[in-house]
């Protein structure tokens, strides 16, 4: 493995290259030690990483507890066709910070990773507003909700759209934040919306008949 | 180790795969009067026809082997009590699958997720039924945790303080060893095709009637549980006191 350790900096970018595999956990290490030091996001670009085995798998998982161990934000990008492949089979995608490049540059960036609901930054556009949800959003999650609810409490006119698209999974704690939301919301004169919900999220809202209290669109 | 379900007339019988530390010769016993017998080699004997269970730390590749074939259950070692309840242990001897987790485990592991992989894995489930499965696990599960074993209410959840609040109350309980490692066992039975759910916990039960006769509002916030796992299911019961949810899903 190519390993690029930047020199200290506030927001540090780690290039891995090559190929990350059971003989790299010596190299991998000086990466782990070096999430101690600073409070920053941490960015790992796979751009240049051409394969990885289960072995390499387990050190992402490493670095990811050890970032949320320290507080900090994780991101990795740049994940070539194999490793996503890789990724993918062993259902990772949500697992593991990684970004998924598909957004435009002024997308709303992940604020909480690691763990397995991602909510986006809320992104205003006039008066109107967006969030977006991914990975699981279950019982374990409901407190990163919460910034989410807090800032509907601080708008009083408008909407706000909760986008669902990428969120794959939620029981009905996660669907409890979604109505105190709304309650919020509601309270501040802001609309609520729910856009394109997929699979089991969508069969939830269906079965609660949550359309009947918040507007849900297949695409908006 | 090889476990039973302490029923003379069964004649089968249950191996125990250790993966982690050798146990205690005080856990081999509890195993025994299970009807377990050990067989201290870190993976199934070629050729066993017994269904093995894997005894492991609460890691999730040991969790998911577990659940895996050729291995008919996990149990989480290191902490609380390493074992099944006969129940669990005869589900394994009908063909079944059983977990058990500590409830610091089940909270941060997903149990629920990585039961519902399994089951779709081995049992077939169809995919279009695939998420309403992990939902009722998810609903019973986190019950199982939050008010179960954490002896939680979510009564005072219907506010942004009372969230953060009710978040606070979890960590709090979880930082308590006596409550964390209370364990939460699933077990899981198909029967043609009725697939049998069994979630037990180790709280104070609850009035699954009473529970389940509280009208569910289109615009209440929180509360939907229960109501969730009666609609997407064939029948719900409870027993042992209300420590254990039983729901019968249809895969027909």
């Amino acid at each position: 493995m190519d390993l690029n350790l930047p020199e200290n900096s506030a927001d540090p970018v780690f290039r891995l290259g090559g190929t990350l595999t059971y003989r790299d956990n010596t190299e991998f290490n000086r990466l782990v030690t070096r999430l101690g030091n600073g409070t920053g996001t941490v960015t790992l670009d796979l751009a240049a990483l051409e394969y990885m085995d289960s072995f390499g798998v387990g050190l992402m998982m490493l670095v990811r507890d050890e970032a949320r161990k320290h507080g900090r934000r994780l991101r990795i990008v740049n994940l070539q066709k194999p490793i996503r492949e890789l990724f993918e089979r062993l259902d990772l995608m949500a697992e593991l910070p990684i970004d998924q490049g598909t957004e435009s540059p002024a997308a709303p960036t992940i604020r909480q990773e690691g763990g397995r609901l991602m909510v986006s930054d809320v992104t205003e556009t006039g008066t109107d507003a967006r969030v977006r949800l991914s990975g699981r959003f279950v019982v374990a999650d409901q407190q990163q909700f919460l910034p989410v609810i807090a800032a509907i409490g601080r708008r009083r006119s408008g909407s706000l759209v909760i986008d669902l698209e990428a969120l794959t999974f939620m029981d009905s704690a996660g669907l409890s934040m979604i109505m105190l939301a709304n309650d919020e919301a509601r309270r501040g004169g802001t609309a609520i919306a729910i856009a394109k919900p997929r699979g089991a999220v969508k069969d939830l809202l269906k079965l609660a008949a949550i359309d009947l209290v918040i507007p849900v669109h297949d695409d908006l | 180790m090889t476990i039973s379900n302490g029923n003379p007339a069964m004649a089968r019988t249950v191996h125990l795969v250790v993966a982690g530390d050798h146990p205690s010769p005080e856990l081999l016993v509890g195993w025994e009067r299970l009807g377990v017998r050990p067989l201290e080699v870190a993976a199934p004997e070629p050729g066993t026809s017994a269904p093995c269970l894997l005894l492991a730390p609460a890691l999730r590749g040991f969790v998911r082997a577990g659940l895996t074939q050729p291995f008919h259950g996990f149990v989480e070692q290191g902490r609380g009590s390493e074992t099944l309840s006969t129940n669990s242990v005869s589900t394994i001897l009908k063909g079944g699958l059983a977990l058990s987790l500590t409830t610091s485990a089940a909270y941060s592991l997903d149990a629920a997720r990585l039961t519902a992989a399994a089951i779709g894995e081995r049992f077939g489930v169809a995919s279009h039924l695939q998420g309403r499965l992990e939902l009722v696990l998810a609903e019973a599960a986190a019950n199982a945790v939050i008010h179960g074993n954490l002896g939680l209410s979510s009564e005072d959840r219907g506010s942004v303080d009372g969230v953060a609040a009710f978040q606070s109350a979890i960590n709090e309980r979880l930082a308590d060893p006596n409550l964390a490692t209370r364990r939460i066992e699933i077990a899981v039975l198909r029967q043609g095709t009725t697939l049998t759910l069994g979630v037990t916990d180790h709280g104070q039960g609850y009035d699954l009637s009473r529970e389940l006769s509280r009208p569910t509002a289109r615009t209440d916030t929180f509360g939907r549980g229960l109501a969730l796992i009666r609609w997407l299911s064939k029948s719900v019961t409870a027993a042992d006191g209300g420590r254990t949810l039983l729901v019968a899903f249809d895969l027909g």
